[in-house]
């Protein structure tokens, strides 16, 4: 593994004051934890929220019926062309994985978000962020180990999935506008010896009701004091005025480029997930103004993350994962928009474990059919966990009760994995 | 007393069959015997006391209370609280915020509160239902039926209004939440996952609610109109197949619009700003229809969300998939509750009162000695660890901290829920914040306990919350500051934060704590630790 | 004489294979060119009765208008505008211009035909020579997507339409100086949604009176609201008047004034349900409509003055598989 001395000295930085959560670490941990230590792997999630449409981006079919006004553009890969509205990712296509035969065959953006992030249709698995810090989770970790990043505007659909059967300490910190979370800071008010006589009692009192109960929901509640204590340490990683202007440059200075550098800082500071939500991607009506607005955003914001991690030595680590809930029809409708469509769309990847210059699967003339290759949303699932070395066909073992990490009915797709 | 003899009598006169509470115990037991699961001990009278009060009122006991039911040597103690719990006005008011969580899943509709109904008015209807103990099917009437301007039931039209009248939004919780059944997926299409989940249910469905219009009211509120003509027309989005049907229940037959002569179909004909009300109303053919023994889910999905209530978890579960493919844990209790709450005439309050009566819902969380593991929930056979709902635990914090006691120890009168209900107003800005933070996303049901890190932070250092802790006349620390014996201070301390006597290592870390210098900062900071710890935020 | 909606008759149909964005007539009346969800331009010979498609574009025609010298110009979602000389037997390509680098929402010719502006996605405002595509003018770049763009008969002032989030924007530029003389609000054709911050309407179309003293806004009133049209004093930015069709959803697509009385025509609608709506030219009257069988999404006047050629959509629920011209003859 060939990590860059910047990253291990932040790392090392971090662990300097980690003394506190060890215990913490400890107390959460399950049959699946391993005791020896593991490279470090990390996910970033960046999450289309509303469904980006696979025409205007990462298939597209000009000329077509269904193919709208843009053209396509050649990329990185000959022969390979993908819309014209990403042309710095059609410059680095080959250090990507793109999945062009995606059948979720989910048309809903609460069960789109779900599934997706969940590898499943029943309720109650854990989201990806989720099931990877658990499953990542290393005995000194410090930081929450799943920290959602997204603007504070609501759209409940969004917010769907959380840790399910893991436990609230595998939940997702919400980061709203990139603002570090509430009350980081102790008030006035409260002095250092009430506080620290405070944390004594509660401690005390949940050793003594641990006695004899069931553990997780007393060690949930424990676990959520230890992260907010850690993360009142190190909340300066939420100063992003610490980034030099030209790195917001790069960035973009907008939501999406912000929220995507503090991912970055937070991969650093040893965050094992970090999503971010792109908004907006629901275009119902004028989808073709909308994608051009959305893409410009996401593809210069895309291509300066991947630069960024590669330089800093953490792209061979990091798996980067870009997908949505489901993708836009092949039909436009009378307001110029496309609608829900899950029978055949597209997702890409990067990073940590999977192919470059790969690009999977295909769909018909039309767009409306998966032509070779499917790939559920449950494949995907697997193939992200194999990415980072998880064994997708392994059980989460919890007092006793075991329970399939990925659906047992997918698999992995092993031409994905590099 | 009386009320409890009357209702053994009632009972006993009934049916020579003996009472619920103990054929859930026999049926409850029946199966850990055959999974050869132990179960857990009775619970103590402390831990009883607790989730009683916090189970029927929605708050924990005063340290007076606790002390008092603790020291009553009376077998029949438990009974005689859960009668007189759930005659309390705290039992209605803990019930309307209770279903209205589970009615309106914190929603509220686009464009504010000059569209919406008061939630105040509300929540009104919902306590004075429930203070009158009226049954579950005359309420799912009123609310289903309900266009906003009946003078007495007028607010129930909040479950539509809350949903903006969206008619797929409404079809999906009419299914979820009055017979237990998500028919969402069947929306787009036939499921193939489960076939009973047809997308003609689905549409039958939409079919009552699709013709329901918002019709905002002059300064601010809403009403309903409905359209009297209009065809529900569906298509697969898998097959391209299409359909059309009239409204009818899941699992029940089509019913067809009366034939009425053109032009005669309304009774106040659509028109600008004019409320559109049509001679026959699909929407109050669904109120009529629905809530009755016969319609397939509404008895079971009342009595299976009654036991989840009181049981942290359903028979079936989650509480709105009922379907081929998630069985009960217990299908012959499950039937037995449904047809008993059909035969009880759908009473709310009886069939709280037989759960609460049973031993399995007396069980203690603590696992039986000798086990190893957690026995499966669906088991039942230890008491669930379930969290505190964002309600209660703004509520056993005033309670705790003293606030809540000496607020009522100044209200006039305590016996009308209205008036106790007003008079809590005056508690709940302060309080705003702890309740914001621990309430779920609007639009999902709240189910397990699930702390997060921005709670945790919340309750170490938000400005907003912390002052609930100082001292302050009425306040729990300055009725310890007028204490002198140590053991006297920490035995009220814990009565009043955890509704028990401290054991002996508490009184005696307490003991070491409270002889510094600082009394009442140790205090406080003792008092702020138990407020964190997982025992007060749980329900045990 | 002023036109009678009840005694127009339909005087021909033409159906397209793809969805429909734009229509103009060339100048003799012969030809009639539409452009749409389609790279081809189809070219009705109205006089032989035959219907061809003309290569040229890569993305959707978005617009059409006739120029001086026999030109019809178009102009695509990619950014290229090309100019068809109609005087011979077929339309063909005069010049080729890529006009902006990105989607041109917008095109407008000089009432005395020499000149046309563009309008993009970007804000870009350019005015061109319509008999050779060479620039004569640009403004400085507007904030928020241009829908509409048009020339005043003084020849020096260029009015814009654009999708300002909640307050879409009527502007009155300057040409030579670039100054923007005139702002006007029209929140009232804003389709803003909080929840995704987003302004989904705007002005999706906009003309100016021939005398250029009214400019008429049209589009849609709320995210889901109605077509409407509202017109305004050039000078003052004072609202004149709103017409508010009676037909339920959709946008207004469109608008024309009649040279002969001053009267005004607008176009719009919804899958299955459009319309040509008449409107009184010195009240706004809503003097009827011709209803079409779906919403009309550009229009025509007959150089003649006594025909209309609209460009609709037909489809399934509320997707839209192909498109028809039809034409109307004007009684009296």
């Amino acid at each position: 593994m060939n990590v860059s001395p910047t990253s291990l000295t932040t790392r090392r930085q971090w662990l300097a004051g980690a003394a506190s959560a060890g215990a913490a670490a400890a107390l959460a941990s399950s049959a699946t934890a391993r005791t020896e230590p593991k490279p470090r792997r990390q996910l970033l999630l960046l999450f289309l929220s509303g469904g980006a449409s696979q025409f205007e981006t990462w298939d597209p079919k000009p000329g077509a019926k269904t193919g709208g006004p843009f053209r396509s553009i050649p990329t990185s890969i000959p022969g390979t062309h993908i819309g014209e509205l990403l042309p710095h990712t059609a410059k680095i296509l080959h250090r990507l994985t793109v999945v062009r035969s995606v059948q979720s065959n989910i048309a809903d953006h609460f069960q789109g978000h779900y599934a997706l992030q969940s590898g499943r249709i029943a309720p109650g698995y854990p989201v990806l962020g989720s099931a990877v810090a658990k499953l990542l989770e290393q005995p000194d970790d410090v930081l929450p180990g799943y920290i959602s990043i997204r603007r504070n505007g609501p759209k409940a659909y969004t917010d769907i999935g959380d840790a399910g059967f893991l436990g609230a300490k595998y939940d997702g910190v919400k980061v709203y506008d990139n603002l570090p979370p509430e009350n980081l800071v102790r008030p006035a008010s409260i002095s250092p010896g009430h506080a620290s006589a405070a944390d004594r009692a509660r401690r005390a009192a949940d050793e003594r009701f641990r006695q004899g109960r069931d553990a997780r929901p007393i060690a949930a509640n424990e676990a959520t004091f230890s992260q907010a204590e850690a993360l009142m340490r190190h909340r300066e990683i939420f100063e992003l005025a610490q980034e030099p202007a030209s790195m917001h440059d790069r960035y973009g200075r907008h939501e999406f480029g912000q929220h995507c550098l503090l991912a970055r800082r937070l991969l650093e500071a040893g965050v094992n997930c970090v999503r971010v939500t792109h908004f907006d991607w629901d275009a119902h009506q004028d989808n073709f103004y909308w994608h051009q607005i959305r893409c410009a955003e996401f593809d210069r914001t895309f291509v300066t993350l991947l630069d960024d991690l590669e330089q800093r030595g953490m792209l061979d680590h990091t798996l980067v994962v870009v997908t949505g809930e489901m993708g836009r029809t092949p039909q436009i409708n009378n307001l110029g928009g496309r609608d829900h469509w899950g029978r055949a769309w597209s997702m890409a990847m990067a990073g940590c474990g999977v192919q470059q210059g790969l690009v999977y699967g295909s769909t018909n003339d039309l767009g409306t059919e998966v032509a070779e290759d499917p790939v559920t949303h449950g494949d995907l699932f697997h193939t992200y966990l194999q990415a980072l070395g998880i064994d997708s066909h392994g059980n989460y073992l919890i007092d006793g009760q075991t329970n399939p990490i990925a659906d047992p009915d997918a698999t992995p797709v092993k031409a994905l994995l590099s | 007393m009386s009320a409890v003899s009357l209702a053994c009598a009632f009972a006993t006169a009934l049916a020579e069959t003996p009472p619920l509470h103990r054929e859930i115990d026999a049926l409850i037991g029946e199966r850990l015997t055959t999974q050869k699961v132990t179960p857990a001990a009775r619970c103590d009278d402390a831990t009883f006391v607790r989730r009683l009060y916090l189970d029927l009122t929605g708050i924990i006991p005063t340290a007076a209370e606790a002390r008092a039911f603790i020291d009553d040597p009376a077998p029949d103690k438990r009974a005689r609280l859960i009668e007189a719990l759930l005659a309390s006005p705290a039992h209605a008011i803990h019930l309307a915020r209770v279903f209205d969580v589970m009615l309106l899943e914190r929603r509220s509709a686009m464009g504010g509160s000059t569209v919406d109904v008061a939630p105040a008015s509300w929540r009104a209807y919902l306590a004075g239902a429930f203070a009158e103990n009226r049954p579950w099917d005359q309420m799912a009437r009123e609310i289903l039926g309900s266009d906003g301007l009946d003078e007495k039931t007028g607010a129930a039209v909040r479950f539509y209004i809350a949903r903006n009248v969206d008619a797929h939004q409404l079809t999906r919780d009419v299914g979820r939440l009055f017979l237990g059944m998500d028919l969402q997926c069947a929306q787009c299409h036939d499921d193939p996952r489960f076939s009973d989940y047809r997308q003609a249910d689905y549409y039958g469905l939409y079919a009552f609610l699709e013709r329901s219009k918002i019709h905002p009211l002059k300064p601010k509120g809403s009403a309903l109109g409905e359209l009297g003509v209009g065809e529900t027309k569906f298509t697969s989005v898998f097959t391209a197949k299409s359909g059309s049907t009239a409204p009818k229940l899941p699992g029940g037959g089509m019913i067809a619009d009366p034939v009425l002569a053109k032009g005669a179909e309304y009774r106040v004909a659509p028109a600008t700003k004019e409320r559109p009300v049509p001679v026959y109303s699909r929407r109050q053919k669904l109120a009529e229809e629905l809530p009755k023994a016969a319609t397939d889910g509404f008895a079971a999905n009342l009595a299976n969300r009654l036991w989840a209530h009181l049981l942290g978890r359903g028979l079936v579960h989650p509480l709105d998939l009922r379907h081929e493919g998630n069985p009960p844990s217990h299908p012959a209790l499950f039937q037995r509750l449904e047809q008993w709450t059909i035969d009880n005439g759908f009473n709310i309050r009886a069939l709280l009162r037989e759960i609460a009566l049973s031993e399995t819902y007396q069980r203690a969380s603590l696992l039986p000695a000798g086990t190893s593991g957690v026995p499966p929930e669906d088991t039942f056979a230890v008491a669930g660890l379930r969290g505190l709902s964002a309600e209660s635990f703004r509520w056993s914090v005033l309670q705790a901290t003293g606030r809540l006691e000496s607020h009522l120890a100044r209200a006039n009168d305590l016996t009308d829920w209205q008036a106790r209900l007003s008079h809590l107003e005056a508690l709940e800005r302060p309080s705003a914040g702890l309740l914001a933070v621990f309430s779920g996303l609007p639009g999902q049901p709240e189910s397990g306990f699930q702390p997060t890190v921005d709670q945790a932070l919340h309750l170490l250092n938000s400005a907003k919350s912390l002052p609930l802790l100082e001292a302050g006349p009425g306040t729990l620390l300055e009725r310890l500051a007028a204490m002198q014996d140590p053991a006297t201070v920490t035995e009220e301390l814990y009565l009043a934060v955890l509704s028990r006597r401290p054991t002996a290592d508490e009184s005696a870390e307490a003991a070491a704590v409270l002889t510094g210098a600082d009394r009442t900062g140790a205090l406080k900071s003792l008092l702020h630790g138990l407020l964190l710890s997982a025992e007060f935020r749980l329900n045990h | 004489m002023p036109i009678d909606p009840k005694k127009a008759t339909p005087a021909g149909e033409f159906p397209v294979a793809t969805p429909l964005l734009s229509v103009a007539f060339d100048a003799s009346g012969r030809f009639l060119l539409a452009g749409g969800r389609d790279h081809g331009l189809v070219a009705v010979d109205l006089g032989a009765q035959k219907v061809e498609t003309l290569a040229g574009h890569d993305s959707w025609i978005g617009n059409l208008a006739r120029a001086e010298g026999g030109l019809v110009i178009s102009a695509d979602y990619a950014g290229r505008v090309i100019a068809w000389d109609c005087a011979g037997s077929q339309p063909e390509v005069r010049w080729t211009l890529e006009a902006h680098p990105a989607t041109i929402y917008a095109l407008a010719v000089s009432p005395d035909g020499k000149s046309f502006a563009t309008a993009d996605r970007d804000g870009l405002v350019r005015v061109w020579h319509s008999n050779d595509g060479t620039p004569a003018g640009e403004l400085p770049r507007i904030a928020h997507p241009a829908y509409g763009v048009a020339l005043h008969p003084d020849g020096k002032r260029v009015v814009t339409a654009d999708r300002q989030p909640q307050k879409p924007r009527l502007l009155v530029h300057d040409l030579a100086s670039g100054r923007e003389l005139l702002a006007i609000e029209v929140a009232q054709l804003s389709g803003y949604r909080r929840v995704e911050d987003i302004e989904w309407g705007g002005i999706r179309a906009m003309i100016l009176s021939p005398d250029g003293g009214q400019i008429v806004a049209c589009g849609r009133k709320g995210y889901d609201g109605t077509g409407g049209a509202i017109v305004f004093d050039t000078t003052t930015g004072k609202e004149i008047r709103q017409l508010a069709s009676p037909l339920k959803g959709g946008f207004c697509y469109g608008a024309r004034f009649f040279p002969q009385d001053g009267s005004l025509l607008t176009v719009g609608g919804d899958l299955g349900k459009g319309e040509l709506r008449f409107w009184g030219a010195t009240d706004g009257t809503d003097r009827g409509a011709i209803e079409i069988a779906g919403p009309g999404m550009a229009f025509d006047l007959h150089p003649d003055g006594r025909q209309v050629a609209v460009a609709m959509n037909v489809g399934k629920g509320s997707y839209p598989d192909s498109g028809r011209i039809a034409l109307y003859r004007f009684g009296g």
